[in-house]
């Protein structure tokens, strides 16, 4: 019985051994497998890090992350091109540490800088040189952490060629305008050498009456007969006409300072939008920047057209790139005005008006640009702003202006246009800007 | 069920009760396996409900008494097989709080597929502490014949007052009281 009992434990262990056998070679395998799949999944993570290394590395634009704290934790070598410094530099930075523009202050303002779109900062490089970099900045979430990427264009040498292209075309606009500029201070240097001319007969003819009036008081000190000069006085008065001379010299020289102060204005206003404007936005009076485009405008204006202002008082001064602004102003109003002339072409006698208003509008300043031309189609009003658009014949319009006008307004100052047009009955485009650029 | 609760389970009938009593109740059980067990195995817990019947009916003694009874064998066992990583807790609460979140966790990374009966916890104040267990097993007693052993072992006076939170043993409120 006893050696039965241990003859039933002795199968029982070997049962169990062979099954604890069993099982490991199953674990055995399993383990083999496993090893092989991650073996596979190594060389495939290998395979992927490697790509996107070298996605990182031969990327053209700067790929830069960061933690949550703003410790750079990838830095390729586009990005050490961009701002001078090596990787290993960098990573002892702070993102915010390479602009000059960006700051987190204590981390809780990072996410005040991830925007649906890419956007301009600027940053001081390893040579101090300043870049323009866009920088479209993402944040990524996951379960372990929230980390950011930032993508950075060097957009140095392309807002150069952009300012440089600026000026070429202000150039442009002065060139093209320098015609009417002409004409426009002519009219005004005609009268005032007319009445130049005028006085300085006036004079001479005073001159000779005044010669007569010494003749008669040396004649009177003499105790000498007087009436053969008196009879001389009288006839030159008549001759030159005394009272007329009276009458007429004050309003000579009121038409001539008025003419020279006319001039004066002109060239004040070609002047200021010739002026090459600074790299930096100053706070300037909206309504006079309006100003200044008109007047250099006039010439391309006047004669189709009525200019009407409404200039609101409580306008603030707006902080801009004065620069952009006038060459933004000039195109609305040139294209007003060759609108109203287009449709002058089969209205003969319609008489076209350009008005300007401006208002504060809370912490921005509308300004509203209409005018009686031809207006618009809906096509050509969803077309304007690209750029080398234009319904105008070859050697009128390039298709810049309109182009410009929505990168000066809207990327450089953050503002805003909207556009009405009815074909037939006009256009008015309305813009706000900012009265403080956003950050 | 893992084979090693089978394994330690004949270990503690052999060592106070002797082969013959564990033979006898292997046979009267006709298990399938004809009572062959190893540690690293998977078996059903229907079999190990029919041994423990088996056993109680052998040994005349009730099954909650002598699953107690096993479970604080069993805390033995474990204790000392992995004295190693059980050494720096130095109370029973101490230890008994890092069941759910650290030795169940250390216990998957050996056997990913176990099936392990969860704990929550409540301290109403510093000298107590509720653990409420729940499995898909009615091993409730188990549970319990651990607990105490586990008291036992760091000699602490607590009072352990269980309450069952549903009658076939698959889930209860153990309160555990230090008492001075």
């Amino acid at each position: 019985m006893e050696q039965e009992v241990w003859q039933r434990r002795v199968n029982r262990e070997r049962a169990a051994r062979n099954e604890a056998e069993a099982f490991l070679e199953s674990k055995s395998r399993e383990l083999y497998l496993a090893n092989q799949k991650l073996t596979k999944m190594a060389d495939a993570w290998r395979y992927e890090n490697e790509k996107n290394q070298a996605i990182l590395d031969n990327a053209a634009e700067g790929i830069v992350t960061f933690e949550a704290d703003g410790n750079i934790a990838t830095f390729n070598p586009a990005a050490e091109r961009i701002f001078g410094i090596s990787i290993e530099a960098a990573m002892l930075r702070n993102f915010d540490e390479l602009f000059d523009d960006i700051r987190f202050g204590d981390g809780a303002e990072i996410d005040s800088y991830v925007l649906d779109e890419a956007k301009e900062y600027c940053a001081t490089d390893a040579n101090g040189n300043t870049r323009v970099l866009n920088v479209a900045l993402t944040k990524a979430e996951s379960n372990r952490a929230i980390s950011f990427v930032a993508v950075i264009q060097d957009r140095t040498k392309k807002r150069a060629l952009e300012a440089q292209l600026a000026v070429a075309q202000k150039m442009e606009s002065v060139g093209h305008l320098a015609a009417g500029i002409a004409h426009e201070i002519n009219t005004p240097i005609q009268y005032v050498g007319d009445n130049t001319r005028f006085l300085q007969e006036a004079f001479d003819d005073l001159t000779g009456l005044l010669g007569l009036y010494e003749k008669l008081l040396f004649a009177v000190e003499q105790g000498a007969a007087t009436d053969t000069v008196i009879n001389e006085i009288q006839k030159s008065a008549e001759e030159i006409d005394l009272e007329f001379l009276a009458e007429e010299i004050p309003q000579a020289t009121e038409q001539a300072i008025n003419g020279t102060g006319r001039v004066a204005k002109i060239v004040r206003a070609m002047k200021e939008f010739s002026h090459p404007g600074t790299e930096k936005q100053v706070a300037v009076a909206i309504n006079h920047v309006l100003e200044t485009a008109a007047t250099v405008s006039r010439n391309e204006w006047k004669y189709v057209a009525e200019m009407e202002t409404d200039f609101g008082e409580d306008v603030p001064d707006v902080t801009c790139y004065v620069g952009d602004l006038n060459q933004a102003f000039l195109n609305l109003i040139v294209n007003a005005a060759h609108a109203i002339e287009k449709r002058q072409e089969n209205e003969p006698e319609h008489k076209g008006w350009i008005r300007i208003s401006t208002r504060r509008v809370d912490e921005q300043v509308q300004l509203i640009f209409s005018d009686n031309g031809c207006g618009m189609s809906n096509d050509t009003k969803e077309k304007i702003f690209q750029p080398f658009f234009t319904t105008k014949p070859v050697g009128q319009g390039t298709g810049q202006g309109m182009s410009m006008v929505q990168r000066f307004i809207v990327e450089r100052h953050s503002g805003s246009i909207s556009v009405q047009s009815q074909e037939g009955a006009g256009s008015e485009i309305s813009i706000l800007l900012p009265v403080i650029p956003p950050r | 069920m893992k084979g090693v609760v089978f394994t330690n389970l004949f270990e503690l009938v052999e060592s106070e009760f002797g082969y013959e009593t564990l033979d006898r109740v292997l046979e009267k059980c006709e298990l399938e396996n004809d009572g062959a067990y190893t540690s690293v195995g998977t078996y059903t817990c229907g079999e190990l409900v029919q041994i423990v019947s088996a056993l109680s009916e052998e040994l005349n003694m009730p099954i909650p008494d002598l699953i107690k009874f096993f479970g604080g064998y069993l805390f033995g066992q474990f204790f000392n097989a992995h004295a190693d990583m059980l050494t720096e807790y130095t109370t029973a609460f101490d230890l008994l709080l890092a069941v759910e979140e650290i030795i169940h966790v250390e216990v998957k990374k050996l056997w990913a597929h176990a099936e392990l009966p969860t704990f929550e916890y409540e301290r109403p104040s510093d000298s107590e502490l509720v653990m409420i267990y729940q499995s898909t097993r009615p091993f409730a007693d188990l549970c319990e014949g651990l607990i105490q052993a586990c008291v036992e072992h760091y000699d602490e006076p607590i009072e352990i007052r269980r309450e069952n939170i549903s009658p076939d043993g698959t889930s209860a409120r153990f309160h555990l009281c230090l008492t001075c």
